[in-house]
């Protein structure tokens, strides 16, 4: 378990370190070198990961790709969690009649395919990275929003909560203070796991060409460029591949990790819902 | 058994109807008039208004809803913008494949998962559920068009095993059916594969929480207080309490595992209406994608409504009307 742990740690924190200063140095990610055109050349030592079609250095662009996939993470879960928080607090606080119409409305929505609804959403809109965070976030709340629904609802009927209502403090606080903070640890989980959705579904939109547009690098479209290549050049699709993989497993290995530690009783409880 | 279908037809109906106005408002959200997109561009302005007029446009909103829905339920969802072709007879023809790929992953995918995940829950935290648990995750992790790409240039390109695209080889026109299904099998591999790999995590996980929390119940100890052999024990007292959960959590996978498997119809070129979907992004064919999401929804909600009928007979409390949590 730990090694899983400590391996995301270390990768994630190496690669958002990289991501962040790679700004700060004279590098150009979009450079092309006129000698290189359709020639990708292998991994060397002048060029670690190789270059592409259009001979701009394959490592520099996987670097730029990162601080996109990671934003992209981080925005996206952000607004998922903000809304699925709101709703499913609110409904599981109120209750009663509410409650059923909020439910019914996310089986609704849940049984959207939502990865096509994403695709659909973007091919009205511009394509642009702020709105695949918009979009990825708008449209993936639903699963945070049952999760701290069924908490709120739990939560709501501890000695407790009982306890707060017999000193007289109001509701609003006892929901607040008292009720939200222990939604915390699940959606800590839910949020590591939907960054790696979002990472997921970024690369799948600039594959295919509705997110991330040239000449910006994303690992998404750096391999739609690969696709002409690869047979030739293997290395222009093999390593955005591989980084994606390698940047969801982890903060898949962290959620799962997390949800260990925060919950030890959840080795014996029931699954988490995401 | 009967009011547990009648429960699901109340919860289903509305749940349809509410799909059906998601794809009514994407249609009306999509950019450009769809009645200059049918007609010829020399048709003049007044001549335009009156289609309009005759067609229905200038109704309010809800009333559009309404004949948009009856037509819909006649089976008219409009035509291609592309083709021309009738949207409805479009989609219907691509279904087949759809559903063949989708029940073959599905079907694929609970044959590994199940006893995956009995074994990760009745050797947890050993060697064993350690390394399973990690390649599963690895599944789960690997963006499954990337994959698809990967295995087409491995087994395809590189060692020339598998074909690397298409649903059946034309020559093969007048073979026998058994001829025509091995080749459909043999076209199908490749993304049966890549769609598996993508799902076996999920389920292996849930089920293996599954067995460790059914293995530490009272009645399991006390079967094996009593001398049942192992596997007795398992699989005659515990597999009917661990396949429960497993059928829930099938439904909720439903939507990714249809919404990721258009995707690879796409890379792998399969017939599917999943390449017709991914197509119509392309072309900006806003009925066929409104058709697509409407259809592909109904197969979740059925798939769904599946689930909970398998649940409520393999579970007698929830036939005998207690609800489940």
């Amino acid at each position: 378990m730990t090694g899983k742990v400590w391996f995301s740690f270390i990768y994630l924190g190496g690669l958002t370190v990289l991501a962040l200063l790679v700004p700060f140095f004279n590098f150009d990610p979009t450079q092309i070198d006129e000698s290189l055109i359709g020639r990708p050349q292998a991994p060397s030592f002048a060029h670690w990961f190789g270059t592409d079609e259009l001979g701009r250095d394959i490592l520099l662009r996987s670097i730029y790709g990162s601080r996109i996939s990671l934003m992209v993470g981080f925005v996206s879960v952000g607004i998922s969690i903000c809304i699925g928080v709101i709703v499913g607090v609110l409904s599981g606080f109120i209750g009663g009649r509410v409650d059923f119409l909020v439910m019914r409305v996310l089986d609704t929505l849940m049984a959207l395919p939502t990865l096509f609804l994403i695709l659909i959403i973007q091919v009205m809109l511009e394509p642009s990275i702020f709105n695949v965070m918009v979009v990825i976030g708008v449209t993936s709340w639903m699963g945070v929003a049952r999760l701290v629904r069924a908490e709120v609802l739990s939560m709501k009927e501890r000695v407790f909560v009982t306890a707060c209502r017999a000193r007289g403090i109001v509701e609003r606080k006892i929901l607040f203070k008292h009720i939200v903070p222990h939604t915390l640890n699940p959606i800590i989980v839910a949020a590591m796991l939907g960054m790696g959705g979002a990472i997921l579904i970024e690369s799948v939109l600039s594959f295919l060409g509705l997110g991330v547009q040239p000449p910006h690098a994303s690992w998404g479209n750096m391999l739609e460029n690969s696709l002409g290549y690869l047979r030739d050049a293997p290395w222009m699709a093999l390593i955005p591949g591989v980084l994606i993989t390698l940047t969801v497993l982890s903060l898949n290995f962290l959620g799962d990790g997390l949800w260990l530690l925060l919950d030890p009783k959840a080795r014996e409880r029931d699954v988490i819902h995401t | 058994m009967l009011h547990v279908l009648y429960k699901r037809f109340l919860v289903v109906v509305p749940m349809l109807l509410g799909v059906t106005l998601i794809s009514f408002f994407i249609m009306k959200a999509a950019p450009g008039d769809p009645v200059s997109m049918y007609m010829d561009p020399s048709v003049s302005l007044e001549d335009m208004q009156q289609i309009r007029e005759n067609l229905g446009f200038d109704l309010p909103v809800y009333k559009q809803y309404v004949l948009w829905l009856k037509e819909l339920c006649l089976g008219n969802l409009g035509y291609s913008y592309v083709t021309g072709k009738p949207v409805f007879q479009a989609i219907v023809e691509r279904l087949p494949a759809t559903l063949l790929l989708s029940i073959s992953s599905l079907v694929v995918i609970l044959l590994i998962t199940f006893p995956l995940g009995l074994i990760c829950g009745y050797k947890k935290d050993t060697l064993v559920d350690d390394s399973i648990t990690v390649f599963s995750f690895l599944g789960l992790s690997i963006p499954s068009f990337w994959l698809g790409l990967m295995f087409i240039l491995l087994f395809s390109l590189t060692l020339d095993l598998f074909p690397t695209s298409g649903f059946m080889d034309p020559l093969l026109y007048d073979a026998s059916i058994f001829q025509k299904a091995m080749n459909i099998g043999y076209h199908m591999f490749l993304p049966l594969l890549t769609i598996v790999v993508g799902g076996i995590a999920g389920l292996t996980r849930y089920n293996r929480f599954g067995v460790i929390k059914i293995l530490a119940q009272d009645y399991i100890v006390a079967a094996r207080a009593r001398g049942i052999s192992e596997f007795r024990l398992l699989f005659k007292h515990a597999l009917k309490n661990i396949m429960l959960p497993i059928i829930t959590i099938l439904g909720l996978d439903l939507p990714s595992l249809i919404g990721g498997s258009y995707i690879i119809e796409y890379i792998f070129s399969w017939p599917g209406m999943g390449q017709l979907g991914v197509q119509a992004v392309f072309q900006r064919d806003y009925p066929i994608l409104m058709a697509t999401i409407l259809f592909s929804s109904f197969l979740i909600i059925i798939g769904n409504m599946i689930a909970d009928i398998c649940y409520a007979y393999v579970d007698p409390r929830i036939s005998r009307g207690k609800e489940r949590v």
